[in-house]
């Protein structure tokens, strides 16, 4: 009876590892799954960048052609003063013009302002993709404690140093320009 | 690596206590065999108790984790 216990109790011994063995490869294929997607992600978010920072590059590109036409027409509006000043009618359109160009002028401005979302946007983009250069080491951890010489491979790889504010936001920052311009006009001379 | 799973030496094993529960144990005595039996079967409840560690709390986090990677990048 004992004997065939014990013959018994090693074949459950072999059927333990058997199962411990399946566990392992089931959680190994699921590390590396998520460890082979996770790079795609990086990718993308990187793409995401890249079109947005060339995306606003064109935006402002244009704004500076505008900006550049603003100051042509102010032009052109003063080169005609001499010749419309004893039309009052023509005047006050000048004036009109004159004043509508101005407010071009600063909404052109304003957008530029607003452009720097795309720089706020790619350190937080950049912080992100970070985190997950941090998950995919983790598992690449994982994995080499699992027995795969893929995370050993992998982490050799050359990774991105990546700079970025995690706390870059849009909010905060104009809460900066507003510091920095109550500082400038604290300290500004009277009369400049 | 040291603390790694090594599957070639937990395939090793599976081998040898296979082929060991085949082997002829009729030179033992029953005590022998009894302590022998006791402590193959603590062996294995260890085991048991890593396999339920793996698959009831590592498994389930591991794959929470392979989940929002894949949910991330079919949102992206």
């Amino acid at each position: 009876m004992s004997i065939v216990n014990l013959g018994m109790e090693l074949k459950a011994l072999a059927d333990n590892i058997t199962h411990l063995i399946m566990s392992i490869s089931t959680i190994r294929l699921t590390i590396e799954h998520g460890r082979e997607k996770l790079p795609l992600a990086t990718d993308k978010l990187e793409k995401i960048t890249t079109e947005t920072e060339s995306a606003t590059q064109q935006v402002m590109d244009v704004l500076d052609s505008l900006q550049q036409n603003d100051t042509a027409a102010l032009e052109c509006i003063q080169k005609l003063d001499p010749f419309c000043s004893h039309e009052p009618a023509v005047v006050e359109i000048l004036e009109s013009l004159r004043g509508l160009m101005d407010k071009n002028q600063t909404d052109h401005t304003r957008i530029l302002e607003t452009l720097q979302f795309q720089d706020l946007t790619s350190q937080q983009i950049n912080y992100v993709s970070s985190v997950l250069d941090n998950v995919e080491n983790e598992l690449n951890a994982l994995l080499l404690a699992f027995g795969s010489d893929e995370g050993n491979a992998i982490k050799k790889k050359n990774k991105v140093v990546r700079a970025f504010d995690s706390k870059a936001t849009f909010s905060t920052a104009g809460a900066g320009q507003a510091e920095v311009d109550s500082i400038l006009k604290e300290a500004r001379i009277p009369g400049q | 690596m040291a603390d790694a799973f090594d599957y070639a030496t937990l395939m090793e094993a599976r081998r040898t206590f296979n082929d060991l529960a085949e082997a002829d144990f009729s030179r033992f005595s029953e005590e022998e065999l009894s302590v022998a039996a006791e402590r193959v079967r603590t062996v294995g409840e260890f085991l048991k108790k890593i396999n339920s560690k793996l698959i009831n709390e590592l498994s389930p986090k591991i794959q929470t984790v392979h989940d929002k990677i894949v949910q991330l990048n079919e949102r992206l």
